[in-house]
């Protein structure tokens, strides 16, 4: 399709030619690129030695680095096509990409196609490309609130009138006025998204679903009640799964004292501190990790960090989470100065998880949270993750593009 | 209220309004807020907790191995060597890797499925190998063997500590043929071998496990433990860097630490001198029926080395375990076949018999030193000029103190009479010893038990040493002590330990020197560099040169003409004095008889002493309750049961350090002489010689020349033998028995063994006028069968009651 000249474009259409945000674009990149290097260093010892029964990387040290940068240039690819599509045609897919998800979630459970891994189903398997459709379901929940909840009270139209002379008219009237009816779709569909994700046992799935569909919504101005309620409400359950399921209060126990069973669930926690203590202030120096040498179980998966602190240090891991901080912050920047509420929700979901989803990493790599398995985004090696994760970095360029830039003289 | 809902339910502005708020908040929780909390925890762990996680991070990223140091030995004073150590071999099981070592992967399908009864009896098949393997070169219990195999969660099970090379060999063989060297291990370690076995065993101390010390062996007593760390040297380690897996590395560093060899230790202890003292030890406590075992030190008195240090019962270094005396252990099995092997009171008796032959009864015990304390009060009184040697006292057999009902008895309840202070001492006498007591008062009395170093210990380099027991410094001033006061003039009511007395003892007659005692003279490195010698330590000066000169009179002359005759040898200048010690906190022990502990502090030369020697035997046997006698017949006292002891003792390591005897006149005859060759000769001629050499003869046959004479030319017998000339007879070749010479005089016992044609050699008390002198001990039982013109060593005492309580 040959190029339109500018002037034959719509407004809209000149818009979302707009530039994207450099700032932006420059952290995810960096990031990305930090996040290879880490990559290759962390995973190098583990794919030499090749003792991973579930991979066979043939003895290559760069076996997995490749892998990841291969779906690093993909996602990269992904992220400025989709960074080119106006991002108010977000608002329709929304609908199909969580469709979409829901189907491939579904389709864990299907002999042919799911793949299972870490003791759970919770991979797909499409021609070559293996990968977690749970990923997909954050985004398409995040797209779906974002869109739906865009249109909150301006554009869906006059408050809707209950007949008063039913009982159920009454009573929809009132739960309408506090808020609670219009939550109702939102329930739903999280209800769906959860419970398909609850089936795979895939805890840390869950928590970024209910982190990212809460951003949206708070974000978008329903009432706070609604969220102290629900917090209470997730936090009784939480509290209620660790002290009475002897699973979880074992594995609070271990979070507290991990020397308590050192040579089992103790042992990673453990190795992971070791890492990050001994890498001290200035760390042991790129690529000289000794933890990742068959000491520190997923060095280059979830406990990417801990090689990072190992190697770089105290100094190293903080420049790192700056460049977390400023890729958050300008996210939100964005989403501040995003041309309407869909765009802000939009950025306001993705970032938050991107946010939430490191905290957590670090939290547990660090031995300040509990265990639970989230990845570092950008780091952790997995390559359909990555890609993902890129894609969505993507939208919010998409959503960059259409900010008004300001008044240049 | 009735247009509720008809109101938008938010203006848009307002509703912009907060969705602006909210974001700003999330973006201050999550662009900053979420990064505080683990910047945090990394501060925790990457500075505050760095070391303790480095040092994690290198313990598990590096295998350090260790390399033996080789421990350093301990000789004598001449040299020898009282132990070594050798290098023998660990040899330790891993049944962790064994078990791993058999992969359940290789007996599992391609479904996963495991085939458990192959797999089974591969791991049977390995640990068989391995189990009949050791039963066959070793023979361990096999059935034990098979218990520490199966443990599956141990990686460290010694097999054997202590495999000479010979077996080590054999071992290294089997797991080398076996290829079974993940579960067996060889490491080398050190075995400590004690050539002299029991000599010298308290000094030595012996090595074991501590709680620390893990499967090393570390110097558990005496020298052993109090020169550990010189000893010892220092372990080496190989460290290299392994993976996960316990793999080393394949560019892995590696760092070496030599093992630092332990230093040699030279002891001031002689062996042959040690021996001498423990065998003076055993034959008292044999010939006097001594009931609760017996000690004795010598010392050099110049310089406070340590030359003997000797406590029975003692023990085997070697072999620390086991009980080494029959006697306790007899006294163990009798318990045992009362209440059972393994019975409570078996156990008991067992330790206590242990604990009795672990002690160095020389400086961890104290007692009540008795008359041979005198000798410091005599002292102090002379040095602060209170008394002189013309001194007189008068003892009517008691002192009455007021206030107390019975006088203190002297142990002669007719009393000595008039004496001067010489003769005070040389009687024991205890109402003299009261007397310049009072003279000196508990001021003075009690500064110089201070100077003498009796309220301390005397600091020597051997654990375990305890110190003096006396009153409180204000009760012993004060009014109502003068008993104590009294007692206390001839060593009575108050303790000490046996080093104490022998140190402060030695000041009274070295010029009045304190020296710190010491047992270690010298320790030298590898290449024999000396890293430490022992200079003289003197503590202080107490008393001056001549009253220690006086002193030194004073004693020769109890030994010369008193209570310390017995110790009397020819030749040598003996100075001493005896004790005997009431065992009043005994008193209520079952058995308990007026047991006492029979003392003789002795010296020698007496005008420059070399040695000094306390041997103390702890209660001979009396021959019935209230008997003042042993079965054999004995007075018991120290004048009568150690001193003859120690005098033959100080002769015997004065003749060892080559210190020449210095016969008076009469010495003299008596001194032996080599018999001169008189075969050929006339009889006149022949008489004529032998009597220039100082022997008498008689004849056999009836000729006029000599054909044979016994004994052979050149054989040293004593002078004034009466040698066997034969004229015109060969002289008879078979052998003679040697008789017994019991309760015989020096004279009769003479003329007994040379109607047999053997000669005597008299020692001891040596007096041929003297009819208190009787035979106490030979040198060759009744009853041996020995050549001709064999000389018996016959050694006399007197038989004089020496009272010297």
């Amino acid at each position: 399709m040959a190029r339109k000249a500018k002037r034959d474009l719509t407004i809209e259409q000149q818009l979302a030619r707009g530039p994207i945000d450099l700032p932006f674009l420059a952290l995810v990149m960096l990031l990305t690129a930090i996040g290879l290097i880490m990559v290759l260093s962390a995973s190098y010892a583990s794919a030499m030695y090749n003792l991973d029964p579930a991979v066979d990387t043939g003895g290559d040290p760069l076996y997995y680095f490749k892998r990841q940068f291969g779906f690093a240039i993909l996602g990269v690819i992904a992220m400025f096509v989709i960074s080119k599509i106006d991002y108010q045609h977000f608002r329709w897919m929304s609908v199909f990409v969580l469709g979409a998800s829901i189907v491939l979630m579904a389709l864990v459970f299907v002999p042919y196609f799911g793949r299972s891994g870490g003791g759970a189903l919770r991979w797909v398997k499409i021609g070559p490309i293996r990968f977690q459709p749970s990923e997909i379901a954050k985004v398409g929940v995040i797209m779906f609130f974002a869109a739906r909840l865009s249109k909150r009270n301006s554009q869906l139209g006059p408050p809707k009138k209950w007949s008063k002379r039913t009982f159920t008219g009454r009573m929809a009237a009132r739960l309408d006025r506090i808020g609670l009816l219009e939550l109702i779709p939102y329930g739903m569909v999280l209800v769906v998204v959860l419970g398909i994700i609850a089936m795979q046992h895939h805890m840390s799935a869950m928590i970024l679903v209910v982190v990212a569909a809460a951003s949206v919504l708070f974000a978008s101005g329903v009432s706070l009640g609604w969220f102290a309620i629900g917090g209470t409400a997730v936090g009784a359950a939480l509290l209620f799964i660790i002290t009475q399921t002897e699973y979880m209060t074992a594995r609070i126990n271990i979070w507290q004292d991990p020397f308590t069973d050192p040579r089992g669930d103790g042992f990673q926690p453990i190795q992971s501190q070791i890492a990050i203590g001994s890498g001290g202030l200035l760390g042991v120096g790129l690529g000289n990790s000794r933890q990742k040498y068959l000491f520190l179980p997923e060095e280059h998966n979830d406990y990417i960090f801990s090689i990072v602190c190992e190697e770089l240090g105290m100094v190293g891991a903080i420049i790192i989470m700056a460049l977390f901080a400023l890729l958050i912050i300008r996210g939100y920047w964005l989403a501040l100065h995003a041309r309407d509420r869909f765009g802000t929700l939009l950025i306001v979901g993705i970032t938050t998880l991107t946010g939430m989803q490191t905290f957590f990493n670090i939290g547990v790599v660090t031995g300040f949270l509990p265990p639970t398995g989230i990845s570092l985004p950008f780091f952790s090696y997995g390559g359909t993750a990555l890609a993902i994760q890129l894609a969505e970095m993507g939208m919010v360029l998409s959503v960059s593009r259409q900010i008004a830039a300001p008044k240049a003289e | 209220m009735q247009n509720a809902d008809h109101k938008p339910r938010r203006s848009e502005g307002k509703n912009n309004r907060s969705l602006f708020r909210r974001t700003i908040f999330l973006m201050a929780v999550l662009g900053v807020g979420i990064f505080l909390p683990l910047i945090g925890q990394l501060y925790k762990l990457q500075i505050v907790e760095h070391s303790q996680w480095e040092e994690r991070a290198a313990n598990q990223q590096t295998k350090s191995v260790s390399v033996a140091a080789s421990r350093g030995a301990i000789y004598d004073r001449e040299g020898r060597t009282l132990a070594m150590s050798a290098t023998v071999y660990k040899l330790i099981l891993n049944p962790m890797t064994i078990y791993s070592s058999v992969s359940k992967d290789n007996y599992t399908d391609e479904d996963g499925k495991l085939d458990e009864a192959a797999y089974e009896q591969a791991l049977y098949n390995l640990r068989k190998t391995i189990v009949d393997g050791i039963v066959d070169l070793f023979g361990y219990d096999e059935e034990r063997l098979w218990t520490r195999i199966e443990r599956i969660t141990s990686g460290y099970e010694v097999l054997y500590y202590e495999l000479e090379e010979e077996d080590a060999e054999k071992a290294r063989e089997f797991i080398s043929k076996n290829k079974l060297s993940v579960g067996l291990q060889l490491t080398p370690s050190s075995k400590r071998y004690y050539p002299y076995s029991s000599i010298g065993s308290h000094v030595l101390g012996y090595m074991g496990q501590t709680e620390t010390s893990g499967d090393n062996k570390v110097g558990k007593s005496g020298v052993e433990l109090g020169y550990e760390d010189a000893l010892s040297g220092e372990l080496g380690r190989v460290v290299t860097s392994i993976n996960g897996r316990s793999q080393d590395m394949i560019s892995g560093y590696e760092m070496y630490f030599d093992a630092q060899n332990g230093y040699n230790v030279y002891l001031t202890i002689d062996e042959r001198i040690q021996a001498m003292l423990e065998q003076t030890l055993a034959e008292g406590i044999e010939t006097y029926d001594v009931q609760a075992g017996a000690f004795g030190l010598a010392i050099d008195p110049q310089t406070g080395a340590v030359l003997a240090m000797a406590s029975s019962p003692d023990f085997d270094p070697n072999n620390w375990g086991t009980i080494l005396s029959e006697d306790l252990q007899a006294q163990v099995d009798e318990v045992a076949a009362e209440y059972g092997d393994d019975s409570e009171e078996a156990n008991a008796a067992w330790m206590a018999a242990w604990n009795k032959q672990m002690r160095n009864r020389t400086l961890d015990e104290t007692y009540e030193p008795g008359s041979v304390f005198k000798p410091i009060t005599v002292a102090i009184g002379l040095e602060e000029g209170i008394i002189s040697l013309d001194s007189t006292y008068y003892c009517g057999g008691s002192k009455k103190f007021p206030g107390v009902n019975d006088p203190i008895s002297c142990h002669k309840k007719g009393g000595h009479g008039e004496q001067n202070l010489t003769k005070a001492v040389g009687n024991s006498c205890n109402v003299a010893l009261m007397d310049i007591a009072a003279e000196l008062g508990p001021e003075i009395t009690w500064k110089y038990w201070k100077d003498f170093g009796l309220f301390e210990k005397t600091g020597i380099d051997l654990s375990g040493e305890e110190k003096g027991i006396f009153w409180s410094e204000e009760h012993f001033k004060s009014i109502n002590a003068s008993l104590e006061l009294a007692t206390s003039s001839f060593g009575q009511r108050f303790k000490v330990t046996p080093l104490e007395m022998v140190t402060a003892f030695a000041a009274v007659i070295n010029g009045g020197h304190l020296l710190q005692p010491y047992v270690v003279q010298s320790i030298t490195d590898g290449e024999g560099n000396t890293t430490f010698y022992h200079e003289t330590q003197e503590v202080r000066q107490v008393i001056s040169e001549s009253t220690s000169e006086k002193m030194r009179g004073i004693l020769e002359s109890v030994v010369a003409n008193d209570s310390g005759h017995n110790a009397a040898q020819s030749g040598y200048r003996i100075g001493g004095k005896t004790g005997t010690s009431e065992l009043l906190d005994r008193k209520n022990e079952p058995g308990y008889n007026n047991d006492v502990m029979c003392s003789f502090m002795g010296f020698a030369p007496a005008d420059n002493p070399q040695v000094l020697v306390l041997v103390v035997y702890d209660t001979p046997k009396r021959s019935g309750p209230g008997s003042s006698y042993t079965s054999g017949g004995t007075y018991i006292s120290g004048g009568n049961i150690a001193a003859p002891m120690v005098g033959a003792l100080i002769a015997d390591i004065l003749d060892y350090m080559g210190i020449e005897r210095q016969y008076s006149g009469d010495e003299l005859a008596g001194a032996d002489a080599p018999m001169p060759y008189v075969v050929g000769k006339e009889l006149t001629v022949a008489k004529g010689t032998l009597q220039n050499a100082g022997f008498e003869c008689r004849t056999v046959g009836t000729g006029n020349t000599v054909t044979h004479q016994v004994p052979a030319a050149g054989v040293s017998i004593p002078g004034g033998s009466n040698v066997i000339l034969y004229l015109g007879e060969d002289a008879p070749t078979g052998q003679v028995e040697v008789p017994s010479l019991t309760g015989l005089s020096p004279t009769a016992a003479k003329v007994k063994l040379e109607e047999l044609g053997l000669f005597m050699r008299a020692t001891g008390v040596v007096d041929f006028t003297d009819p208190t002198v009787v035979m106490a001990a030979q040198s060759l039982d009744a009853g041996t069968m020995v050549s001709l013109g064999t000389v018996v060593e016959v050694r006399f005492v007197t038989n004089v009651e020496y009272g010297d309580r």
